[in-house]
């Protein structure tokens, strides 16, 4: 006979939805910064954004990425010896391309968060006021190497698979990966910070654009009319202060490709072996101006409390 | 459509406004003050029509909301620019007077860049005020003022309401409302929701029962009387707290003084727990 | 709540000054846990307050500690304890409110999946349900309002600072935001500094305040403080007051009309006369057949505090 005491009572529970304390890790600023630097490049690239952002970004690059492709698809059909495109040249026949990138990407990654006043939000947090900063650099030059580093990696790669001798092509070429890795690394960095330190002073998008088109295209077009005017001699200082000398001839220098002084001006190669200065002083250019901009950035961002 | 068939009449002394964010308040004052078109309807100040009427302007001064003071003047340039705007006859009189009223003796001659947003806003009304218009018409005076500064303000707008003259002014803070002004007009959705002294409109609400707090000797003693009255819906307790509804407020308080005196309880407070500019705006609101 | 033995925040002479003006002025003060209401003018004081205590400003001299840090040497430990909660828009409009939250927890150091978890729970507390989905720049000014605050909750903060919370709302969205600070306070556990121009909401949601004016710090105290039973009665009958007066007075009672009210004057003495006042009001009103509509001893309110302006109220950092 069934005993009522021990027939299967019906159950039931009530959990308290309240909110809940959280006494967990706390993870400090190297999360937070690598936090807000995987977000910012991927915004740049428009993840999580809509369709236009990603276009663009994709496509740019894209377009970066182009005469690295003909490059081994020549270099596959014509074998060794072809070079559609080299090194040492690369960034400067692709400049526009980069300073578009570097002129849209910038504006958004700090005009938005100055146009909506996100910032009390972000100083607010466990991080200090420069890791806001550091974290939107190294997003944006993480993204430029996809227009500096991937280009340069797929011509040497190509290069080394249109070769005879693969063994032997490397053997020879081997340093230039360093040097890849160096002009790229000091393109990108220059760039990004030259970029956002610019886009950081306006908030109106078209403002922060034509900006940086000034300071990174149209600055070249007019050392380059100073040049034909003063000569390189005079025009030096000029093309030492302008970001797009500095960077393409840093990039010479690395690739040991300056070439021999002639009295021909019309390409920037030439100009700047005209000037006849030793190679550091291009990088040092380059080191110059990004920690000019730099210094400028910080200090606009210290002034920013809430 | 941001104004809705509205219909009223404002007499001297002081009226708030009264309503939601976007209820069209803003619209409704710059029509009174003639500066925007009716679609429909009129606006009649003192029996004429207010709109495109250039001698009504010199009855009417409107503090509109927006910023418009000018940071290179002073609030003393700021005045006579308007004195002289309005053609009076002796523009610094005017200015001064209006200054004095305000209270910006002291600052007037500094530059307005330099004025905290208070000052600012006196200024502005002080502009309003050269021509001494009957009509002073302010549109969310009290934004971003600190308590100081209200108070200032209140006392200020209660002595021009006692003057004679007539004020309106929005806003969609109550508390601001609530010391000021009895007579309100309540718009909601660009819809005229209620207009009048809100303690009448309160009254006038019959289908929401009148709430009324108690704490006496016994409450419970009182409330079995009060459980009694046929008027009486509800009679709930909070700790020391009694709180009583009823369906008819004249029967209530007619009533509750002699149930207290025969019920021997002794009462230590009574207060109806719902006619505050709060609860009558929520009512009207929740409609 | 927090009861510990270290109050909230504590400054010692803080003083700022900057080239053309001195925001806060030697401010000696102890803030005890709860709901604190920050009151003072427009102007440097109050926020540049704010800046020093989040560490994001030096103070020229003095000291401050909050939850017993350092302001000017571990302001990232008080970060990390602290929610901030702007006056301003701030908010992006082409994230969702969920993205959004869930970044700013990572950048307050929750690992991801506790931070996508306490980003949805903290959403729901504030009442965001499935616009949370949405984006935020169709939000009303009434769920934005409640995205800031839970930005300012999601890291589960011992302190909130909330900077005119209520701003731009209307009396319905006031009432539930000043409800969901109360709620912070008391079922969260959770201290708030808010600041405010409206006295109101000072009074029913801080348990004590702060009034700071011209860079000095005027009033400390309990909100019950500023808030205890002055000794006037105040009655409403719904017609002739002036009858009930002539009475009071006929018995030796100071009364008198000011508006719809009956301002009596209680008696200094005991209850006993207190309870005798009474029993001669609801007399006299039942006598005159008048209906009762309100019998109450009157409270002051903050107003008062900035009506009877005594320069010798500034307070020495009492703590409550």
């Amino acid at each position: 006979m069934a005993n009522l005491d021990e027939a299967p009572q019906s159950r039931g529970v009530v959990y308290d939805l309240g909110y809940r304390n959280y006494d967990g890790p706390r993870l400090g600023r190297r999360y937070a910064i690598r936090s807000l630097y995987v977000l910012s490049l991927r915004n740049t690239f428009g993840l999580g954004r809509g369709t236009l952002p990603k276009v663009l970004a994709f496509g740019l690059a894209l377009v970066a990425l182009l005469p690295a492709i003909f490059t081994v698809a020549f270099g596959a059909v014509a074998g060794e010896g072809f070079e559609f495109v080299e090194h040492h040249d690369y960034f400067e026949l692709i400049q526009i391309v980069i300073v578009l990138f570097v002129a849209a990407m910038a504006s958004d990654l700090v005009g938005n968060d100055r146009k909506n006043n996100t910032l009390p939000l972000y100083f607010s947090r466990p991080i200090e006021r420069d890791d806001y900063l550091l974290a939107k650099i190294a997003a944006l030059a993480t993204a430029l190497m996809s227009l500096t580093l991937l280009p340069q990696l797929l011509v040497f790669v190509g290069n080394w698979l249109g070769a005879t001798d693969g063994t032997e092509w490397l053997g020879d070429n081997i340093s230039d990966v360093w040097r890849i890795g160096a002009s790229s690394t000091l393109a990108s960095l220059q760039l990004a910070v030259i970029g956002l330190a610019i886009a950081m002073f306006t908030t109106r998008r078209a403002f922060a654009l034509t900006s940086v088109l000034a300071a990174l295209w149209f600055s070249v077009v007019f050392t380059a009319f100073l040049v034909t005017v003063l000569g390189p001699g005079w025009a030096a200082v000029a093309m030492l202060a302008t970001p797009g000398y500095a960077m393409n001839a840093a990039t010479y220098v690395i690739f040991d490709a300056v070439p021999a002084r002639a009295d021909r001006m019309g390409e920037m190669a030439d100009q700047v072996a005209y000037a006849d200065l030793p190679g550091w002083t291009w990088i040092a250019a380059l080191v110059a101006q990004t920690a000019v901009a730099l210094f400028f950035a910080i200090r606009r961002y210290r002034k920013v409390t809430l | 459509m941001a104004v809705n068939d509205i219909s009223f009449e404002l007499e001297p002394g002081i009226t708030g406004l009264l309503g939601p964010n976007g209820a069209g308040k803003s619209t409704l004052l710059h029509m009174m003050a003639g500066l925007l078109e009716p679609s429909a309807g009129q606006v009649l100040v003192n029996g004429e029509s207010s709109w495109k009427n250039a001698a009504m302007y010199g009855h009417i001064g409107l503090v509109p909301e927006r910023e418009v003071t000018y940071p290179f003047l002073s609030a003393w340039e700021y005045a006579l620019a308007s004195a002289r705007l309005h053609q009076l006859p002796q523009p610094e009189v005017a200015a001064q007077t209006a200054i004095d009223m305000v209270e910006l003796g002291d600052a007037m001659h500094r530059k307005m860049r330099g004025y905290s947003k208070g000052m600012r806003q006196r200024a502005k009304i002080a502009a309003a005020l050269v021509h001494d218009p009957d009509i002073l018409i302010l549109d969310e005076p009290f934004n971003g003022t600190d308590p100081r500064q209200r108070l200032q303000m209140n006392t200020m707008l209660k002595e021009l309401g006692d003057s004679g003259r007539t004020i309106v002014f929005s806003s969609h803070i109550l508390e601001d409302v609530e010391d000021l002004a009895e007579d309100v007009i309540v718009v909601i959705g660009g819809r005229l929701g209620a207009a009048g002294n809100f303690r009448q409109i309160r009254r006038l609400m019959t289908s929401r029962p009148h709430a009324f707090t108690i704490r006496s000797s016994n409450n419970r003693a009182l409330a079995a009387a009060l459980v009694d009255r046929p008027y009486v819906t509800l009679v709930s307790f909070d700790s020391d707290v009694m709180e009583v509804q009823t369906t008819d407020f004249g029967a209530f308080t007619e009533s509750i003084a002699p149930l207290i005196r025969s019920s021997g309880v002794a009462l230590q407070e009574l207060q109806p727990a719902d006619d505050s500019l709060e609860s009558v705006f929520a009512y009207l609101v929740a409609r | 709540m927090n009861a510990g033995a270290e109050p909230l925040v504590r400054l010692s002479s803080l003083t700022k000054q900057y080239p053309e003006v001195a925001a806060l002025r030697g401010i000696t003060l102890e803030v005890p846990h709860g709901v604190v209401g920050l009151v003072g003018p427009n102007g440097a004081g109050k926020s540049t307050l704010m800046k020093i205590l989040l560490g994001l400003v030096e103070p020229t001299s003095g000291t401050a500690e909050v939850l017993g840090f350092d302001a000017r040497t571990e302001g990232l430990r008080i970060r990390e304890q602290v929610g901030y909660m702007p006056e301003h828009d701030c908010l992006p409009t082409d994230l969702s409110a969920t993205q959004f939250i869930i970044h700013l927890a990572r950048m307050s150091g929750l690992p991801v999946t506790v931070a996508r978890e306490r980003a949805a729970e903290t959403l729901r507390h504030v009442g965001l349900f499935e616009e949370r989905y949405r984006h935020i720049g169709g939000y009303s000014t009434g769920m934005k309002q409640r995205v800031k605050l839970a930005q300012a909750l999601v890291h589960d903060p011992k302190l909130l600072f909330l900077d005119e919370p209520t701003n731009g709302l209307d009396p319905d969205g006031r009432d539930d935001m000043l409800a969901l600070i109360e709620r912070t306070g008391t079922d969260f556990g959770i201290s708030v500094i808010m600041s405010s121009h409206l006295l109101g909401e000072i009074e029913s949601v801080c348990d004590s305040l702060v009034l700071i004016e011209e860079g000095k710090l005027d009033r400390v105290g309990a909100v019950t403080q500023f808030t205890g039973l002055g000794n006037v009665l105040a009655v409403e009958v719904d017609r002739d007051p002036e009858l009930l007066v002539s009475r009071m007075i006929a018995h030796d009672v100071n009364a008198r009309v000011d508006g719809r009210i009956i301002e009596v004057e209680m008696p200094d003495g005991s209850a006993t006369d207190e309870a005798a006042l009474m029993r001669l009001v609801v007399d006299s009103v039942v006598d005159l057949g008048l209906p009762l509509v309100r019998v109450a001893r009157q409270r002051h309110t903050l107003r008062d505090m900035f009506r009877n302006d005594d320069p010798s109220a500034s307070g020495n950092g009492e703590a409550v």
